[in-house]
């Protein structure tokens, strides 16, 4: 594969064939490294295969084994003064998390931005991508801080609860340190190395060190979802408690894999908006034109990023709750249909306002493109499907009303409104919503071109009969199966809709890389975007934030009175599960602790650009 | 006529595309559909 011209100085150049055989072979050990580290650590899951392993594992087994889950009393529960524990926990853990997905998203999209700067030879790309990692790097230390903090305040605090987890996960935990210790070194070895292996051969070395810190980082991520998915669907144990499968059994319970997909992706989506909100700082606080039009396109990149990871993310959430169901239907009711339904209220509401920000900010950036003005037109419809599409989704089944109201009402469903509060209709909303959503992107991509392929007219007409055939199939499956079927019709019907969604994206993706080709660009000018517009960058990590403390809060409470669900069960003061308005307010001082974190993480990273001027000079410009 | 074919082409192609996967989806779940799409007994 050759390398851009304008990245390769040409002595690099002159060296790269000398150089390729040992560079591939360099960028390779560290993978081999990762993979022996995981290989060779005997309480490890994936090296379970090899003899030594096994029996190690068959040791700590055997061990352990005969021992049930304790029974809970009040000594196995302290206090800090009258501080509620679980609240201490909920909003440390809560940072944790929020820190944990911004720091182990970001590298994933920069590691692409930079593999995009290399083929393109577009050094934008690269600078955009070592700009996202210098705010992320203010933030893996703020994670580490409350990593710790969370996991010193668990062991303080339920000590014996953590003494069961420690039993029943053994060594693994070890292998979460040292893929920590991984993480940190090829971390600041990939950061502050973006200099020094910048061009030619070098850089595929720093693109493996990319590689493998996102490897690392991932393989982070499933470790610590293990515990999580392990208290709430306990696998490898039996009903007492007591271990009787090996690590692997154990951390491969029913709800790993849904949720290690439904993290990872949200990760994504949400380290986007976060840096886009970054983007939409340093724009609006710009003072040339030229860093206006660099951090618009930032923004630009930051919201793509954002919204393309959350498109998909509803059906990771269907695939989730389905395997939650799947697993125990009182878990599932209890999520869905109990005091948590009103959650997914709050959900639709979250969600919508995400949707309508990313669709506000795509319909305002049309105004960099002169070209835009052939879809404008069409931005009222979309803006209306969305409206109301909203209102369905936010619709409540079940009304908390008085006595009096119920008889105003003639009954405790609205006689209009009643059927928008069912999950069909909210089906329907959804989907086209997403659908709208992916209209204005395309339409945004479309801006600056003009298609020059001769087959134009038919993929225009495709495209079209493909999105009214989608709407009119995600209506009619929804109506026709959701009203006029039995229960098992409209929940299969559901996956149906679904796919037209898919289809709709997937056609969309597919049809345009096929017209671009050979297409006319059109000028855009960045920087020319309403404050407005920018103003939507900040909505987006808001109730991307919100809506994260929302629906982990759902997660972790579906466990109701257990510590781990059905073999430990939960005897502190907190045992239950708290009032909405209680829970209202833990997410959201967790989440405007977090919005003021990431403003210190935003100046901090803004102050490394700070220059004090010379005693006596004029003070220097702001670098971009 | 060239423009009224590339319309046409497309909705017969759109149309085919989604009905075969509301049948394909449907009955990978157990649920087979009637040429008409109400469920089949």
């Amino acid at each position: 594969m050759s390398l851009p011209r304008s990245l390769i100085p040409e002595q690099a150049e002159a060296e790269q064939a000398k150089n390729r055989l040992t560079m591939h072979t360099i960028s390779a050990l560290f993978l081999i490294v990762l993979l022996s580290a995981l290989m060779l650590t005997p309480e490890f899951a994936w090296s379970s295969d090899t003899a030594g392993a096994a029996e190690a594992v068959e040791n700590v087994e055997n061990a352990v084994q005969a021992e049930p889950a304790p029974k809970m009393g009040p000594k196995d529960y302290r206090q800090i003064g009258s501080m509620s524990s679980r609240s201490f926990v909920w909003v440390v853990a809560q940072l944790h998390l929020f820190l944990a997905a911004f720091v182990l998203a970001v590298p994933l999209f920069v590691t692409v931005i930079e593999w995009i700067g290399v083929k393109t030879g577009d050094q934008r790309y690269d600078d955009m991508a070592h700009e996202f990692m210098k705010v992320t790097m203010t933030a893996y230390s703020l994670t580490a801080l409350f990593g710790g903090t969370l996991a010193f305040a668990l062991f303080l605090l339920y000590p014996t609860f953590m003494g069961y987890m420690m039993e029943v996960f053994g060594n693994q935990v070890m292998v979460y340190a040292l893929l920590f210790f991984l993480e940190s070194g090829v971390l600041y070895i990939y950061y502050y190395s973006w200099y020094a292996l910048r061009y030619g051969n070098k850089k595929y070395i720093h693109l493996s060190l990319g590689v493998l810190l996102n490897g690392v980082g991932t393989t982070l991520l499933f470790v610590a979802n293990a515990w999580a998915t392990f208290m709430m669907a306990p696998s490898g144990v039996d009903g007492s408690g007591a271990v009787t499968g090996d690590i692997w059994a154990i951390m491969r319970g029913p709800l790993w894999n849904p949720v290690n997909l439904h993290r990872f992706v949200a990760n994504i989506a949400f380290g986007g908006a976060v840096v886009g909100a970054y983007a939409g700082f340093k724009m609006l606080s710009a003072r040339t034109m030229a860093q206006r039009a660099h951090y618009d396109w930032m923004g630009y990149t930051s919201n793509f990023i954002a919204v393309l990871a959350f498109l998909p993310l509803p059906f990771a959430g269907y695939w989730l709750m389905a395997e939650i169901y799947a697993y125990s239907q009182q878990m599932g009711i209890t999520a869905m249909g109990g005091i948590l339904a009103w959650l997914f209220i709050v959900q639709a509401v979250l969600i919508g306002t995400i949707l309508l920000a990313a669709n506000y900010y795509l319909w305002n950036g049309m105004s960099r493109c002169p070209g835009s003005k052939r879809y404008t037109w069409l931005i009222k419809y979309i803006a209306f499907t969305l409206v109301v599409s909203f209102l369905i989704w936010v619709t409540p089944h079940t009304l908390i009303l008085s006595a009096k109201e119920i008889a105003v009402l003639g009954g405790s469903h609205h006689p209009i409104l009643g059927p928008f509060g069912i999950m069909p209709a909210k089906n329907i909303a959804v989907n086209l919503m997403l659908i709208g959503t992916f209209l204005s992107f395309q339409l945004y991509r479309r801006s600056d071109k003009e298609i020059t392929v001769a087959w134009a007219g038919f993929g225009n007409a495709l495209m079209v009969a493909i999105y009214l055939i989608a709407i009119a199939n995600v209506i009619f499956l929804g109506v026709y199966y959701g009203y006029f079927t039995n229960t098992v019709y409209k929940v299969g019907s559901s996956v149906a809709q679904v796919m037209s969604t898919l289809i709709v994206i997937i056609a969309g993706v597919t049809i345009d890389t096929m017209m671009f080709k050979g297409a006319r660009t059109l000028p855009v000018t960045w920087g020319k975007i309403s404050n407005r517009g920018v103003y939507a960058l900040f909505a987006l990590p808001i109730a991307f934030t919100w809506l994260m403390a929302l629906m982990g809060y759902v997660r972790s409470s579906v466990r109701t009175h257990w510590h781990v669900y059905t073999v430990m069960k939960d005897n502190s003061v907190d045992n239950f599960i708290p009032s909405i308005g209680h829970a209202g307010n833990m997410m959201t001082v967790a989440t405007i602790v977090f919005l003021l974190i990431i403003l210190f993480i935003f100046w901090v990273a803004s102050l490394s650009d700070t220059r004090q001027a010379i005693p006596g000079q004029k003070p220097a410009q702001e670098s971009a | 006529m060239k423009i009224m074919k590339n319309w046409l082409l497309s909705f017969v192609i759109a149309f085919a595309v989604f009905y075969a996967m509301d049948h394909a989806i449907m009955s990978m779940q157990g649920l087979p559909l009637n040429v008409d799409m109400t469920p089949a007994q």
